[in-house]
């Protein structure tokens, strides 16, 4: 039978980098699954998130960029998310997602950069920031979409937080639609967002 | 698999929509406004989720936003105009950018029409009859 | 809810606050990921293990997982919250999309004597690995100008004994052709069926943990990962994270399969998706 038994895998060669200086080396290297490897060993060093946010703003192959947003959630803190917060702003819509999904998923220390983005000036930034919010059931975030969506007037950016009221809001956020609806009565859309929010909200 | 959704109403002759949105709530609207005129509705979430649906499934016309996650709606028309089966799949899309670069960007890409959300109910079946060619139920 | 037995006292219910704390765990170490919903599947498990370890509560048996060096006890449980499901030629189109497509595509770039590497991620009790074997003697015609080796992995050791063992009930090959299963099996005594030892030689079981980064570095220049029916049980940070893993795992150009209800598309853009005559597989970019 031709089927051999593959050799047992090696042992992982031991890890690349001795210190610190190597793994600034490798993260800028030419060799992508180098750069990988340093955004790996990054996390080892307090420093870590300084190592791999130098890199992110440049960085331009897309499996490196994902493993470096990876270790910067799995690091964490207030600090990893003031380095994913720019890329909101990113010319590349799936780096926008990915650094607003990042954002969501570090949590409570997204909060504090997550209630100045949704004020930002530029509606596209709001309506990026709404994302960070999905999936933060019941909590602040919520309140502070229903906070801000009566003064929304960009009417898009109105529609990014309905969208995702649905999904996180409570019973009281029932009114803030009602209201936002009754002032746009002439928007079609705007009126079956409300209407299926509505229906998606836990009743009271 | 994922004909589970999909209602058509005159069967055999309904055209096959694939209505590409990361919001749920956009997708239902489009489904509402066009399943009744007799259109058969397809979902996906992002340009990878609607790649693997149109290789999967003929349709007759691809309606995608833009700003949606993995995948953006103009990768999603580049990736399909290079990919043999899908390349002639004619496609609207529709964006809250309304830059004279966007509208162009998405010329490039590939796109045939271009809506500035949102967009009204009877305005979405009117670009769709023209572009699918459907006789007026 | 406590009853005080004669001797010691058994918790019988575990709180809110202690299921969250020990989905959490296991979470982390795991990526399964359990909600809600599937608290009926774990509490008896966990119960148990409490009950076996003579812990006094939940609290002090989690504070036994954390500290326990040998990972004895979190290899017990863990073996116990497993779904573990499989049977020989389970979504059997995709054994064919490997023959009629994914090999004959691989191959054109590999040098003859070069292996030919395929892993199944997660391998369960084995049926998977060995209907990869079994599929390739029976249908893939330059089999023996090829080198393949076949990997089989899974988190289960339990499973991963019974896999080595090669011992399936009726139920598990009910799907196979009586020829085939005449031709790779003996049969038992008590309706059960015993593999050929060639196949069971030719297959290389080891345990992996997908979400252990350390151990998944182990693989490398795979050309084929079968990886179905497990990222169901993960939510989406550890799905993306096995994604990451696999990818490197792969040599450029290699492809995973997933379970026919599973998709990338949701969770990761790493890969290329392919449409093949009898299957949607994902493909390691060449560059
Ligand atoms: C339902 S079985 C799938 C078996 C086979 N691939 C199939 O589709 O028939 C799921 C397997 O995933 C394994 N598993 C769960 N989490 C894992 C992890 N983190 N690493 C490796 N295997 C894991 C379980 O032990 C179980 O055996």
């Amino acid at each position: 039978m031709p089927l051999v038994k593959a050799p047992a895998p090696q042992t992982p060669a031991a890890p690349a980098f001795p210190d610190r200086a190597s793994v600034l080396a490798a993260i800028e290297s030419l060799d992508p699954s180098e750069r990988r490897a340093a955004a790996w060993a990054s996390r080892a060093y307090a420093d870590g998130i300084d190592i791999i946010a130098h890199r992110l703003a440049v960085e331009s192959d897309a499996a490196v960029v994902e493993a470096m947003i990876l270790n910067l959630v799995a690091i964490g803190s207030p600090k990893a998310a003031a380095v994913l917060a720019p890329l909101l702003r990113s010319g590349s819509a799936a780096r926008r997602f990915a650094a607003a999904e990042a954002l969501r998923d570090l949590g409570p220390d997204a909060l504090p950069m997550f209630d100045a983005l949704i004020r930002d000036e530029d509606p596209q930034v709001r309506i990026m920031a709404a994302e960070v919010a999905r999936g933060q059931l019941g909590g602040a975030a919520a309140q502070t979409l229903e906070r801000l969506l009566p003064d929304e007037d960009h009417v898009n950016t109105a529609c990014a937080f309905i969208d995702v009221l649905a999904e996180i809001g409570s019973a009281g956020t029932a009114p803030v639609l009602r209201h936002f609806a009754d002032r746009h009565a002439g928007n079609a859309y705007v009126r079956f967002a409300v209407d299926t929010a509505l229906a998606r909200l836990p009743a009271a | 698999m994922m004909e589970d959704n999909v209602t058509p109403l005159r069967p055999g002759t309904a055209k096959r929509l694939l209505v590409i949105d990361d919001s749920a709530i956009v997708r239902a609207y489009y489904r509402q406004a066009l399943e009744p005129a007799g259109y058969a509705v397809e979902e996906a979430f992002n340009g990878l989720e609607a790649l693997e649906k149109a290789l999967t499934t003929p349709f007759d016309l691809a309606i995608v936003d833009v700003n949606m996650p993995k995948m953006d709606g103009l990768s999603f028309v580049r990736r399909m105009r290079a990919t043999e089966e899908i390349a002639c799949l004619p496609v609207l899309m529709t964006s809250t950018l309304d830059r004279d670069s966007d509208i162009a960007a998405a010329r490039a890409a590939g796109v045939n029409l271009y809506v500035v959300k949102p967009i009204a109910e009877d305005e979405l079946r009117r670009f769709t009859h023209i572009m699918t060619g459907a006789e007026t139920p | 809810m406590r009853v005080t037995g004669a001797t010691k006292t058994v918790p019988t219910a575990v709180t809110d606050d202690e299921f969250r704390k020990f989905c959490d765990f296991i979470y982390r170490r795991t990526g399964m990921s359990f909600g809600d919903s599937k608290r009926y599947f774990i509490e008896p498990r966990l119960l148990e293990r409490v009950a076996e370890t003579e812990s006094s509560g939940v609290q002090s048996y989690l504070s036994l997982l954390r500290f326990d060096a040998t990972g004895r006890e979190l290899e017990v449980i863990v073996n116990a919250l497993t779904v573990n499901e499989t049977y020989f030629y389970r979504e059997e189109h995709q054994f064919a999309c490997l023959t009629r497509s994914i090999l004959p595509d691989l191959v054109k770039r590999k040098r003859p004597g070069e292996p030919v590497r395929i892993w199944s991620l997660p391998c369960s009790t084995g049926e998977e690995p060995y209907s990869l074997a079994i599929w390739l003697l029976e249908h893939w015609s330059e089999v023996d100008r090829w080198d393949i080796q076949i990997l089989a992995s899974d988190i289960d050791t339990r499973v991963l004994e019974r896999a080595r063992e090669g011992i399936f009930d009726a139920r598990s090959v009910n799907r196979l052709p009586k020829a085939v299963l005449g031709r790779y099996f003996q049969p038992m005594l008590d309706d059960r069926w015993r593999i050929l030892d060639t196949l069971r030689g030719s297959i290389d079981f080891s345990r992996v943990n997908v979400s252990d980064r350390g151990q998944m570095a182990a693989f490398r220049d795979i050309d084929v990962i079968f990886c179905r029916n497990m990222l169901i049980y993960f939510d989406d940070v550890s799905r993306r994270e096995a994604a990451e893993s696999m990818f490197h795992c792969l040599r450029p150009g290699g492809f995973i399969c997933l379970g026919h209800s599973e998709s990338m598309s949701r969770f990761s853009s790493l890969f290329d998706v392919r449409r093949f005559e009898d299957a949607i597989v994902y493909q390691r970019p060449f560059t």
